[in-house]
């Protein structure tokens, strides 16, 4: 199949080039970058060394493909969405501009107006784990955030099982830098954000939106940035409707994740990775989700950890494109990670 | 087949004898092998500090 990507010369961008570039079912890939047009792609992306001798075209040079991911800044893919739909058969936004139903949360969460609100209800909301039937006939599919994606996996079978108050649930998310992005600011200079332990959202990130549509929770989320590349930790605390005992978050999260390829329950009684870390999942598709229940406080503990760029972004993107087509969901997908790194 | 005491995983029989201690794949629990026919596991005594005195 043709793919391309739109925005390739970002972090996620990137990211998908190197999934696409070893994905079995990919013919053709073009790169498409408005920054970097014209540059070879590894001169960007230097892991991408001898694997692809692309470089980067300009947007006016978009080719018609099967399928194109979009790897662009909030707000710009609302406006392109006709082109790129005529130009390709299915659409995968990474970025939030059909991530939310409601055109009414954009200016609140987003602080623009949505200019193509009526396709907001044709885009499918893309974590397989919880919308994989609708993926195959969507036309668009809108990636999650990275928090979000975590979130939404860490809580979503607490609340679909009805054993937690969705009116009082709060998220504490730590992640890294490259969450960022590539573009360079201030706060991403390596004089401030080396060392840091920064709570750089006490409240109202715009990741709640998607948590609360896609778990029905009322949402209080706290973003931290850590000393760290990639990686997302959600420690999301929920307080329970009746005492809850271990044995039955078992069961509630083996029912949701069982059959998940990329979903693991990482709650172990001993040894040194008890409970989901991120460091070990940089570079993979894996969302690692632990829970505790806290009968003292009358409170569950549910965490997950992915990584950004990975399950959070360009891994997850790949995992819907290959659910959509129906192609083995694993496909391009089975790095297992480094232990150490 | 029984299943783990801890976190309710299913645990295939193995070639083990009574006594004999194994971690659960799922929960890393330490279980202790009872009986062998038929294979059932308990969770493993914990030594406390005093050393069960």
């Amino acid at each position: 199949m043709k793919a391309a990507v739109v925005g390739a010369s970002g972090y996620v961008g990137g990211e998908l080039l190197r999934l696409l570039l070893r994905h079995p079912r990919v013919e053709s890939l073009q790169a498409v970058s408005a920054r970097a047009a014209g540059e070879p792609v590894a001169r960007v992306h230097p892991n991408l060394r001898k694997s692809t001798a692309l470089a980067f075209d300009p947007p006016e040079a978009l080719r018609p493909s099967d399928v194109l991911f979009a790897a662009v800044p909030h707000g710009e893919s609302a406006p392109r969405m006709a082109e790129w739909m005529a130009s390709a058969r299915r659409v995968i936004d990474l970025g939030a501009d059909f991530r939310l139903r409601a055109a009414d949360r954009y200016p609140e969460y987003y602080g623009f107006e949505h200019p193509r609100p009526e396709l907001l209800a044709g885009a499918v909301y893309g974590l397989p784990e919880l919308h994989r039937a609708a993926l195959a006939s969507a036309p668009v599919v809108a990636g999650p955030g990275c928090m979000a994606a975590a979130s939404i996996l860490a809580l979503a079978p607490l609340a679909r099982a009805g054993v937690i108050d969705p009116e009082h649930v709060v998220v504490d998310t730590k992640t890294g830098s490259s969450a960022s992005g590539a573009e360079p600011g201030p706060a991403g200079a390596h004089a401030e954000r080396s060392g840091a332990m920064r709570l750089y959202s006490p409240a109202g990130h715009r990741h709640t939106a998607e948590i609360e549509q896609e778990t029905g929770c009322r949402v209080a989320m706290s973003c931290h940035g850590v000393e760290a590349v990639r990686g997302v930790l959600a420690t999301c605390h929920a307080y329970v409707r009746a005492p809850v005992t271990e044995k039955e978050l078992w069961r509630i999260y083996r029912a949701a994740y069982a059959d998940e390829p990329f979903v693991r329950l990482v709650h172990e009684a001993s040894g040194v990775h008890r409970v989901p870390e991120p460091k070990i999942l940089s570079g993979t598709n894996y969302c690692d989700i632990g829970f505790a229940a806290d009968p003292h406080a009358g409170r569950v503990v549910a965490v997950a950890a992915l990584d950004n760029l990975g399950k959070g972004a360009a891994g997850n993107a790949v995992q819907c494109w290959n659910a959509a087509e129906g192609f083995p969901e694993t496909l391009g997908l089975e790095f297992p990670g480094l232990h150490p790194i | 087949m029984t299943e783990c005491p801890e976190c309710e995983a299913t645990i295939e029989p193995k070639p083990m004898i009574p006594g004999e201690i194994f971690s659960c794949a799922d929960c890393g629990a330490e279980l202790e092998v009872t009986t062998t026919e038929p294979f059932e596991v308990q969770t493993a005594p914990k030594e406390a500090e005093d050393w069960g005195e």
